[in-house]
């Protein structure tokens, strides 16, 4: 029978090496998310009461674009660094959480790489529509426009 | 004295788990690196055999390419190269057994050391460029209205 796989000291040692660096991204990526959130909000009331921009339409999608930067700063940074700040803090509990905690760390630990793979995965598929629906818009004004 | 911690069904379950998006996220960074590169090496090789007539663009613009094709490695390319590796040593875990464990779990302390520690180098380089620019502004400013 196969010998039973152990977290070692080594193998804690790694874990506990590789948290502090974790907690300083995870804080820093929520640093620079409420950047990104202040930011949007800026547009969207540069875009709701400056004078500069006539007409609703233009108004319409300049707070659209904040709104859109600040959801996306959300999703690409509040949630993975919470993700990732979860996993440190699993990781600081070990090895006094024992088997659970261990296995607690890990499942959060695999949340976050799969977060960001779907949410990779997203983006790329939106890159991919946007592109597709770029150059329909392009051949059909062409068309439309063509003596 | 306290129970060691074995690497039970679950746990190897929810490592398998984890290794295929790391590995996915590994492609994509050679993919975005190979794009960066490329994008970088267009902008130097555009400098080169355009005619650049204010001489400010002629100097900013190849150094531009140069970050780019830089960035690309160091931003992309050697995390990418991380990644890669602690997905193979998660799988590795469950055929070769202890000593493949501390291994995987070497190989991510090392992607979030480097990630962290370019993360500082980066924060510090824009810190650096906003003071860089204030200043080169003032100097301007006060040059310019003599």
């Amino acid at each position: 029978m196969a010998e039973p796989i152990v977290l070692s000291e080594q193998a804690l040692a790694a874990l506990n090496a590789a948290r502090p660096w974790m907690r300083f991204l995870a804080i820093v990526g929520l640093i620079l998310a409420s950047f990104a959130v202040i930011g949007g909000l800026a547009v969207m009331a540069g875009a709701l009461y400056s004078p500069f921009f006539q007409g609703a339409t233009a108004r319409f999608v300049r707070v659209t674009i904040g709104a859109l930067y600040i959801a996306f700063a959300i999703f690409l940074y509040v949630i993975p660094c919470l993700y990732l700040h979860r996993y440190a803090r699993a990781i600081q509990d070990l090895p006094a959480s024992g088997q659970a905690g261990f296995e607690h760390a890990l499942t959060l630990q695999k949340s976050f790489w799969k977060y960001l793979g779907i949410f990779t995965i997203v983006v790329l598929s939106l890159y991919v529509l946007f592109l597709f629906g770029f150059i329909l818009f392009a051949l059909l004004y062409s068309a439309a426009h063509t003596p | 004295m306290q129970q060691p911690i074995t690497v039970s069904e679950s746990i190897l379950g929810s490592l398998k788990d984890t290794s295929p998006w790391v590995k996915f996220l590994a492609i994509v960074c050679f993919v975005v690196s190979a794009f960066v590169f490329l994008g970088g090496v267009i902008t130097v090789a555009g400098f080169a055999l355009g005619h650049e007539t204010s001489p400010l663009r002629a100097v900013l613009g190849p150094i531009a390419g140069i970050v780019e094709i830089i960035s690309a490695a160091f931003f992309y390319l050697i995390p990418g190269i991380f990644l890669l590796r602690y997905g193979n040593a998660i799988l590795a875990i469950q055929a070769t057994g202890q000593a493949a464990m501390e291994d995987a779990l070497r190989q991510q302390k090392t992607l979030w050391k480097y990630v962290g520690i370019f993360t500082i180098v980066l924060l510090v380089c824009y810190v650096l460029m906003i003071i860089g620019l204030i200043i080169f502004a003032i100097i301007y400013g006060s040059i310019s209205h003599q």
